[in-house]
């Protein structure tokens, strides 16, 4: 009887890798708007009321990108939404929609990296 | 410890030391805000900072990002436009000596552009610079 070695599994392997950025990003949208969201209600809460404006400029904007990215971006549209984070040649910055919306970006990123570490992959450089 | 003040003693100093930054804004460098009449100054604001906590409880190294901008009054960008540039030639990997603040530089570095024009009592200001990281690490 002749020595056989037979590895199968191949085909199936291959079409999780194929499928598995479709997946991710299917998996990782809610958790990224989950944060985008978080982060919005916390910066607006940052903000004074004053004309409102710097309040309502606050929002969440979603599309789809090139491939299968997605882009969740957080912005505050404010016309003096600039003076206030920056300063005027007076008043002195208002460091809040950065500093928070960078806190908010990181920890999503942490968000998705836990997910496609719960899918067996090593992800490095997730809190830079 | 790190003394994070000292931090800024040492980015404001490195900045007021540098005599073609003090020709083209020749009203100072400031924490914040300037004094009222000045007219052509520097502004170093704290924008954000970070430690990283998952190393050390964060005391492996500290991040501060730092607004650095030229204030000028005027419609003409020519003076923000030189004075951001030199601010960038003594700051973005350059040395910075925070032994003060019981640290050592790890890296400082521009991080992204600032520019907006601000109008005001029929009087144009000109905002022009970035915000740099600071990152250092205890001594």
């Amino acid at each position: 009887m002749p020595n056989k070695l037979v590895l199968g599994g191949f085909k199936e392997l291959r079409d999780e890798l194929v499928a598995f950025p479709q997946t991710v990003n299917r998996e990782s949208v809610p958790i990224l708007e989950r944060y985008a969201r978080a982060t919005q209600a916390e910066v607006i809460a940052a903000y004074p009321i004053v004309t409102g404006e710097l309040r309502a400029g606050v929002k969440v904007l979603q599309r789809a990108a090139r491939g299968v990215a997605t882009l969740i971006t957080l912005i505050t549209s404010a016309p003096y939404a600039h003076i206030f984070e920056f300063g005027s040649r007076r008043q002195r910055p208002r460091p809040t929609f950065l500093p928070i919306s960078e806190r908010g970006r990181r920890q999503g990123v942490v968000a998705v990296a836990d997910l496609v570490k719960s899918k067996g992959l090593v992800v490095r450089g997730a809190n830079d | 410890m790190i003394d994070a003040t000292e931090v800024e003693r040492a980015l404001i100093g490195k900045l007021a030391a540098d005599p073609a930054l003090g020709a083209a804004l020749p009203d100072g460098v400031y924490y914040d805000v300037a004094p009222i009449g000045a007219t052509k100054f520097v502004i170093v604001s704290l924008s954000t900072s970070r430690g990283l906590y998952e190393l050390n409880d964060a005391e492996t190294f500290r991040a501060f990002i730092y607004v650095v901008k030229a204030v000028a009054l005027g419609p003409a960008g020519d003076t923000v436009a030189a004075a951001d540039k030199r601010i960038q030639e003594l700051v973005d990997r350059q040395p910075l000596d925070v032994t003060a603040a019981g640290a050592s530089l790890m890296v400082a570095r521009w991080v992204d552009r600032i520019r907006y024009t601000e109008t005001a009592n029929n009087d144009v200001w000109q905002h022009r610079g970035a915000r740099y990281e600071i990152m250092v690490t205890p001594a």
